[in-house]
């Protein structure tokens, strides 16, 4: 709708592999940029209308529901308050509601989709059959909905300053003993690119990262036909505080590796102070497709980068096979260190006669001891780790994010 | 004796095996699950100050004086104010 082929007067869509626009018609090619922005600022009056306003109500169920005319056919499409390109349920034509990236809202760039939707699945898909512990089910799974989405980010520039106070364990003499280090110091963050989209989780957008920021185009609309894609809807407390989170994980996790000669590191106290460069905020769409399958009744939804092709996602686990793996190896590792450790700690135990070693014989059962419990600690943080990510991929919030769209 | 080294050994051998299954479980199933890491848009964290095993009262009070909160609050568009880019913010604040 936003630009009809110039040969036949079909349907454009953007192709990933071409990087040009095609006529699903006649397969012309043409370059978003060989269309003159006059042609599009003609449609830049016709708005979406809220449901409340239509209907003359004040319905909290229509809050979020609004209605644009397709320039098409005339059907009215019905898309939500942050929407800015979808489909034509009625003739199938890509939409563009060119009131919501006009003027002050527009983005000022864009990094087109490099990787196309069958890429898309096929990536998933190999990367799956990698999988020791993915279901076969799930290794077959046949895609709900694949959708091509663009996310809004405002890309910055910061300075973080900060103060913490880390708390560790030093070794003195024959115990430990808890001790405080301090370090103070700066963080600049350049080109951070911040989820602008309230309806999408920040830990699922951040995962998305890093995308090449260098190829970066100045926005054109053309490049969201045959996409769907979101506007900024966050405000400048939003914005300081995700930027505020992302440089204090980077900062702490720069302190904690600055201290040297302790264990068990922890940050104690921390102050901080994050100021952003209003003068270079950038507001770009950033390409991502969203692939969603049931299983087990429940819906997971994969994202992967449009531009890299990396895939995010948690998958469900074959927890029969990787018990019976797990405790069939356990018996086996078992006796293995059985037959290794009876004799040394029996020929230990029966020399042991003064008091030194009996100290140590005991030092080396606490070794054991603590080796094992580091096995089982460590090994548990990964496997809830695997489990946060599959709750990730479930979640109803970014299950939302994708389905509430035109077909 | 035996009882105690059939303990140690199943502690070391089922730690190890929930070591190994959970590595492998990660690998096959968490899938890409890193962020972009800080040294893609920075380089590196500069510390202007290191002290080492401080007492209780430098720990309370380390960092005072050196973060200023008036510094942040200066010219911040108000956290309510929906973001806008750069070149629209000043010509919003002009007009």
């Amino acid at each position: 709708m936003v630009t009809n082929c110039r040969n036949c007067a079909g349907r454009l869509v953007f192709d990933p592999s071409s990087q040009k626009l095609v006529c699903e018609s006649c397969g012309s090619m043409f370059k978003p940029e060989e269309f003159d922005i006059s042609e599009k600022e003609e449609l830049l009056d016709k708005k979406a209308v809220s449901m409340n306003q239509i209907q003359g109500t004040d319905d909290k169920d229509f809050m979020d529901c609004y209605v644009y005319t397709c320039a098409s056919c005339g059907g009215e499409i019905i898309i939500n308050g942050t929407e800015a390109s979808t489909a034509c349920i009625y003739c199938g034509n890509p939409a563009v509601v060119f009131s919501r990236i006009a003027r002050h809202k527009r983005p000022q760039y864009v990094i087109p989709f490099k990787i196309t939707k069958e890429e898309a699945v096929k990536i998933v898909r190999e990367r799956f059959w990698q999988g020791r512990f993915i279901p076969k089910e799930i290794k077959n799974f046949k895609a709900d909905n694949v959708r091509g989405i663009y996310i809004p980010y405002w890309i910055i520039d910061c300075d973080h300053k900060a103060a913490v106070v880390v708390k560790g364990q030093v070794s003195s003499g024959k115990s430990s003993r808890t001790a405080y280090f301090g370090r103070a110091g700066r963080l600049k963050l350049r080109d951070l690119p911040l989820d602008a989209s309230k309806m999408l989780s920040d830990a699922s957008s951040q995962r998305l990262e890093p995308f090449n920021l260098r190829v970066m185009k100045p926005f054109d609309e053309d490049y969201l036909l045959g996409f769907y894609s979101n506007i900024s809807d966050i405000t400048y407390g939003h914005l300081r505080n995700a930027a505020s989170i992302r440089c204090e994980e980077y900062f702490n996790e720069a302190a904690l590796k600055d201290v040297s000669g302790a264990s068990r590191k922890s940050i104690y106290t921390s102050k901080s102070q994050t100021s952003i460069d209003y003068n270079n905020v950038r507001y770009a769409m950033l390409p991502a497709w969203f692939v969603t399958y049931e299983f087990k009744g429940k819906h997971n939804t994969i994202l992967v980068n449009g531009q890299t092709g990396k895939i995010v996602c948690g998958v469900p686990w074959n927890k029969v096979k990787f018990f019976a793996l797990l405790i069939l190896t356990g018996i086996a590792l078992t006796v293995v260190s059985y037959f290794i450790l009876n004799p040394i700690l029996n020929a230990l135990f029966a020399s042991s006669s003064g008091r030194s070693s009996s100290n140590s014989n005991g030092k080396l059962v606490a070794a054991i001891v603590m080796g094992a419990i580091s096995l089982f600690t460590i090994g548990i943080r990964k496997i809830v780790k695997v489990i946060k990510s599959i709750e990730l991929t479930q979640a109803y919030s970014i299950f939302n994010f994708v389905k509430k769209r035109q077909e | 004796m035996n009882f105690l080294v059939l303990i140690l050994a199943s502690g070391l051998g089922f730690g190890t095996a929930c070591f190994i299954f959970a590595t492998l479980l990660s690998n096959s199933n968490d899938i890409g699950n890193s962020v972009g890491s800080a040294s893609t848009y920075s380089g590196g964290v500069v510390f202007d100050r290191r002290e080492d095993k401080i007492s209780s009262s430098v720990r309370d009070s380390f960092g005072v004086g050196y973060i200023r909160g008036d510094e942040a609050n200066r010219m911040q568009p108000a956290s309510d104010r929906m973001v806008v880019a750069s070149e629209r913010l000043r010509d919003q604040d002009e007009s």
